[in-house]
């Protein structure tokens, strides 16, 4: 039996990277999946691949960080399925300064996206999700959630993602509602493309090169569905073993 | 894509890869050695004794289409451990994936940290530190040899340690001691094995329904009944057992030398009582 039979799940950031490997792997699954994102052209072709794929999708415009947003996905949901079981808030944007040039503008428009986005997501669905006795979400993080990077507003929302999974964690336990962390390692997607770090990673992983965004879905996956029917509340490297340190 | 092949060559329909499940004729080890049936593994159990359980697991396994086998042997007695992997080698032919499950509780549960003897750190040690690095050291460079010689293939060692790793208390330290060298222990296979396909996972569950803690169930109710748990229940050996089959059958084939917590999210430092509905 498919992992996510009859489960009805959100994606945001669904139109490339991760949030498109997320979304055709849940298609896969069985899950009827919206795709959520700012761009609208891309997400609905996603929706396409998955339908095409003998999989269930429809495309809703989402920007992450508008409560108007959220409200009408769900609505739109509602009409077109009825509920959600599975949140996956994967959008997310990085600006590269350190803390003495990021401008207010900059820290706050990455602030916005990557950690209140989460927060609305969460306070939209989980009511739904209360209603039908349950469901899981997986906050999409990242490796600069477990260490310090150059990134400031970036490097600090993800600490950020961490600890919000943790209070959504005991606020909705009881719910039945699940929430993790995966924190990816390196991943080539347009949102690094052409930074040092993606062709030089590699060789400093355990497992000796990059994840694809197939293996970053896989996780998440994993903590959607009843094969982590006991587990809440947890941070998952998906990295290769980078964090864990160099091997000799 | 290199993860993306040896996925697929998972799903061949005639090939059932290996598990090997130490402890596996009761609770946690018991489940998992069934879970990994389900999951398209063959399955040979590693434990002291093929008792009424052992059977059981090896009935259950079968249920789900599986070759199943015992090799009875103590991981402890690691001067005969290159004789007891020779025979786990034998059962089946091969191993791909191990499960490091057998461990022990001291005969004195519970004593106090000025209390507890040396005998009783010695007997804890042995099994689940000193045992089961050598056990594995063993079968990993089998698996070493394996990965050197044959087709590529999904190997991994999924350590099962517990929520105490890392946690300061004073009762029991030498069950402490011996699961936070394993959370270690798993972390330097990783990095040792990731060149050669071998990943490590360790897992922490958290307060199971199993024998070996049956003497401590009402205490653990107590906690329940006071919001401790956010997921209010017991853990059950099941749901270790699927978290093994997810990581053995590659589901998560870019993490390695990590730790996944099966325990209803009470690990999560906090000072605030989940709030119940």
């Amino acid at each position: 039996m498919a992992q996510l039979d009859g489960k009805i799940a959100v994606v945001t950031g669904g139109s490339r990277g991760i949030g498109a490997a997320v979304g055709r792997a849940f298609g896969r699954e069985g899950a009827a999946v919206v795709i959520c994102d700012l761009l609208d052209e891309r997400g609905e072709g996603i929706a396409d691949d998955v339908n095409r794929a003998g999989g269930s999708a429809i495309f809703v415009h989402l920007d992450v960080t508008a409560q108007t947003d959220w409200q009408a996905m769900t609505a739109r949901v509602d009409a077109w399925r009825g509920g959600i079981d599975v949140l996956v808030n994967n959008a997310g944007i990085n600006v590269r300064t350190g803390i003495e040039n990021v401008g207010l503008d900059d820290w706050n428009r990455v602030v916005s996206v990557n950690l209140t986005g989460p927060l609305l997501g969460m306070q939209t669905v989980a009511p739904i999700m209360r209603r039908r006795g349950g469901g899981a979400i997986v906050n999409i993080a990242s490796n600069a959630a477990l260490r310090g990077i150059k990134s400031a507003a970036y490097c600090a929302s993800k600490w950020g993602v961490r600890g919000l999974t943790k209070v959504a964690a005991l606020e909705f336990a009881a719910a039945g509602i699940r929430v993790n962390t995966v924190c990816p390692g390196v991943v080539p997607t347009e949102l690094n493309a052409g930074q040092p770090y993606v062709a030089t990673t590699g060789a400093k992983t355990p497992m000796g090169r990059i994840a694809t965004a197939e293996e970053i879905a896989a996780a998440v996956l994993f903590l959607a569905s009843s094969s982590s029917s006991f587990i809440t509340g947890m941070d998952m490297p998906v990295d290769g073993g980078l964090t864990i340190g160099m091997p000799s | 894509m290199e993860a993306t092949e040896s996925t697929s060559s998972r799903r061949d329909p005639g090939h059932r890869p290996v598990a090997a499940v130490t402890g596996g004729r009761r609770g946690i080890g018991q489940a998992c050695a069934i879970s990994l049936a389900e999951a398209g593994f063959d399955v040979v159990i590693v434990d002291l004794e093929e008792d009424a359980g052992a059977t059981q697991t090896l009935a259950n396994a079968a249920e789900h289409g599986a070759r199943a086998r015992m090799v009875v042997g103590n991981i402890a007695e690691i001067d005969h451990r290159a004789d007891l992997v020779d025979r786990l080698y034998q059962a089946l032919g091969t191993v791909d994936c191990l499960v490091n499950n057998a461990g022990v509780l001291s005969g004195t549960r519970g004593q106090d940290l000025l209390n507890v003897t040396p005998a009783d750190f010695d007997h804890v040690m042995s099994v689940n530190l000193r045992g089961t690095f050598f056990f594995t050291q063993e079968v990993a460079r089998r698996m070493v040899g394996e990965a050197a010689k044959g087709p590529p293939a999904e190997r991994s060692i999924i350590t099962i340690s517990s929520g105490a790793v890392g946690r300061a208390r004073t009762d029991s330290p030498e069950y402490a001691f011996s699961k936070s060298c394993l959370a270690l222990m798993s972390q330097m296979f990783a990095l040792r094995l990731g060149k050669h396909g071998i990943r490590t996972y360790e897992i922490r569950p958290g307060i199971n329904r199993t024998e070996m803690s049956r003497d401590a169930w009402g205490m653990y109710e107590e906690l329940i009944a006071e919001g401790r748990f956010p997921i209010p229940r017991l853990g059950v050996p099941e749901d270790v057992g699927k978290t093994v089959a997810s990581l053995a059958t590659g589901g998560l084939a870019y993490c390695t030398g990590g730790h996944v917590y099966v325990d209803g999210g009470f690990h999560i430092p906090t000072s605030v009582r989940p709030r119940r509905n």
